[in-house]
């Protein structure tokens, strides 16, 4: 190699490495990507509307709940005794319900073996492994006429630093354990606000089916490192049912009106029957009227 | 050929480099030192607006005023739920202490609509319409004032990135949000730097802190916190496939002789076009 050869090489690897001095520079002046992880041991923090889900709501208890007709006729009839028919007693709770009632206890990074890229959290469900998975790597939705499953198909994705999970594919179920249900049409989506060791998580559930409006609420997930989450029980199958015949179909029928609620908290019966206008400030109004023609009730809150 | 050659190395040469050096060169002369960036400039999000409460839950404690001593879901001390026991809404009324229900801590939870604006540039004002209050969130290195408060107390605001990283904790360590490099400011040694704020990352948390409240309801009830608890407020906001806004609100409420350890809850907010349905009404004490 010449003398001149030997300098042009130089002169090019020194521009080469420059190049990349600079290149880096200029990356750590770009915009950083705002992608909070959510991964971790998480203890629920269960003070919210803590009867809801342990021991669970009273029937008739639809108050809050932004519930059409469809939704609420549903419910009436429902009995936590079909729960004991041998064929749903596996059942896991759907995750429109278990969603916005316990979380995950554990959320594990999904890695792709070979890569290491990031492609999706493993969600446990503690009750009835009802866990989840939600893809994190931009593949779309199946198509409209895919399987529908307990726990949906979830995909996942930052927006300004807040994970937001959109979920399809559901089944039908409940989305409070007295029996007020969402459809297979129904669109899930959650935001999970990570502020140090607090998760804030938002729950949005839409179904034209079967509310008059999309259905929020709110959870709090704290972290717990040193929670060791072992793997949630599964369900066992057992006779509950004791002599009632094969095939017994445990309902209330159409009509039948859940009082005990409203007698025990003195509440108007029709503000505990839910919809849309339930939910809003003004609706007190309305309530002050109701509790005018009903002498035992509270008085509205404002 | 050895030309050509030549001419594309410098070239290549002075991309590379100049790429590196420009900003080295701009640190040199450091311009004149900007007035600090305002609370408002620094905002991750704007709250500014009217949000009305959407109850989905704790329905039967928000909506109508729950029965004396159901205090279900609040981790609460015995002396809390003896006091409770007392309440006594007339006696309330007839000592001026109707808005006891509609302090710091309580307020976020009645159903009301929320209205938002910037009092100045460092203090962030949040009206209510239910009980007519008002709570100001202050910015910057600002101490509670001596002596006991009022209903709202003294509330101190900052504003974390995404995650809860606190940008000035961040900066003092030379380090950013997510770990990008913060020029160490002129005088305070490292690098050197120009004076300009680095923009704001959209997103995060604003952080709250209150204190010096006078002895409020956490509930219409008269489930009581005293003058000494203090509460951390998370106010996040975000949007749904539908279009709407919402602020989802955590509160951590810590009050040594009221509750024990600590009060979690969260409330949601969605935000309205305007403010046709604002209907101020006064506090109530049942």
């Amino acid at each position: 190699m010449t003398i001149h050869s030997r300098i042009r090489l130089s002169v090019l690897a020194l521009t080469v490495v420059l190049g990349l001095v600079g290149v880096q520079l200029t990356a750590q002046n770009a915009p950083p990507v705002q992608r909070v992880d959510i991964s971790g041991d998480w203890q629920v923090v269960t003070q919210e509307d803590t009867p809801n889900y342990a021991p669970g709501p009273e029937l008739g208890d639809y108050a809050g709940l932004p519930i059409n007709e469809n939704s609420r006729q549903k419910a009436i009839s429902w009995d936590a005794s079909s729960l004991s028919q041998p064929e749903r007693q596996t059942q896991t709770h759907p995750a429109q319900y278990i969603g916005n009632n316990r979380g995950p206890a554990r959320i594990s990074k999904i890695l792709e073996p070979v890569t290491q890229r990031h492609i999706g959290y493993a969600l446990a469900g503690g009750f009835g492994r009802a866990d989840r998975i939600v893809w994190v790597d931009g593949r779309p939705h199946p198509s409209e006429y895919s399987e529908h499953t307990w726990s949906g198909y979830s995909t996942g994705a930052w927006e300004d630093g807040v994970f937001v999970i959109t979920t399809t594919h559901l089944k039908t179920g409940f989305i409070r354990r007295n029996g007020a249900y969402t459809s297979p049409y129904a669109k899930m989506v959650e935001h999970y606000f990570r502020t140090g060791d607090d998760i804030a998580v938002f729950i949005w559930i839409d179904d034209p089916l079967t509310l008059d409006e999309p259905m929020v609420r709110t959870y709090m997930l704290r972290w717990n490192p040193a929670g060791n989450t072992q793997a949630g029980g599964v369900f066992e199958s057992v006779d509950e049912l004791g002599d009632k015949p094969l095939g017994w179909v445990p309902f209330f029928t159409l009509g039948t009106r859940h009082t005990e609620y409203a007698d025990r908290f003195k509440i108007p019966f029709e503000a505990t029957l839910g919809g849309a206008e339930t939910l809003y400030p003004e609706y007190q109004l309305k309530l002050q009227e109701l509790m005018k023609q009903q002498p035992t009730a509270r008085p509205a809150g404002r | 050929m050895k030309r050509a050659m030549i001419l594309a190395g410098a070239m290549a040469l002075a991309v590379g480099f100049g790429q590196a050096y420009i900003p080295a060169q701009a640190q040199q002369a450091p311009p004149p030192a900007a007035p600090p960036p305002t609370a408002q400039s620094q905002a991750g999000f704007d709250l500014t607006g009217v949000w009305v409460s959407i109850v989905t839950e704790e329905w039967r404690w928000r909506m109508v005023t729950p029965p004396k001593g159901d205090f279900d879901t609040i981790p609460i001390t015995d002396e809390a739920r003896t006091v409770g026991n007392t309440w006594d809404p007339a006696k309330d009324t007839a000592d001026g202490n109707a808005c006891r229900a509609y302090g710091a801590i309580g307020i976020m939870r009645i159903p009301a609509r929320f209205r938002f604006s910037w009092q100045d540039p460092n203090t962030l004002k949040m009206e209510v319409d239910a009980g007519q209050q008002t709570r100001l969130f202050r910015f910057g290195d600002l101490q509670a004032p001596a002596g006991s408060g009022d209903w709202q107390g003294f509330s101190a605001a900052r504003w974390l990135r995404p995650g809860g990283l606190d940008p000035a904790a961040a900066q003092a360590r030379g380090r950013g949000a997510f770990g990008a490099f913060v020029p160490a400011a002129p005088g305070r040694g490292g690098a050197g730097a120009p004076n300009a704020a680095p923009p704001v990352p959209r997103g995060g948390t604003l952080l709250i802190r209150t204190t010096n409240m006078k002895s409020g309801y956490l509930r219409k009830n008269g489930l009581p916190y005293s003058e000494n608890a203090t509460m951390t407020e998370y106010f996040n906001t975000h949007r749904t496939p539908d279009g709407n806004q919402w602020l989802t609100v955590t509160q951590l409420v810590r009050d040594p002789r009221f509750i024990q350890g600590e009060y979690v809850s969260n409330w949601h907010y969605r935000k309205e076009p305007d403010a046709a349905k604002w209907r101020p009404t006064p506090c109530t004490a049942a």
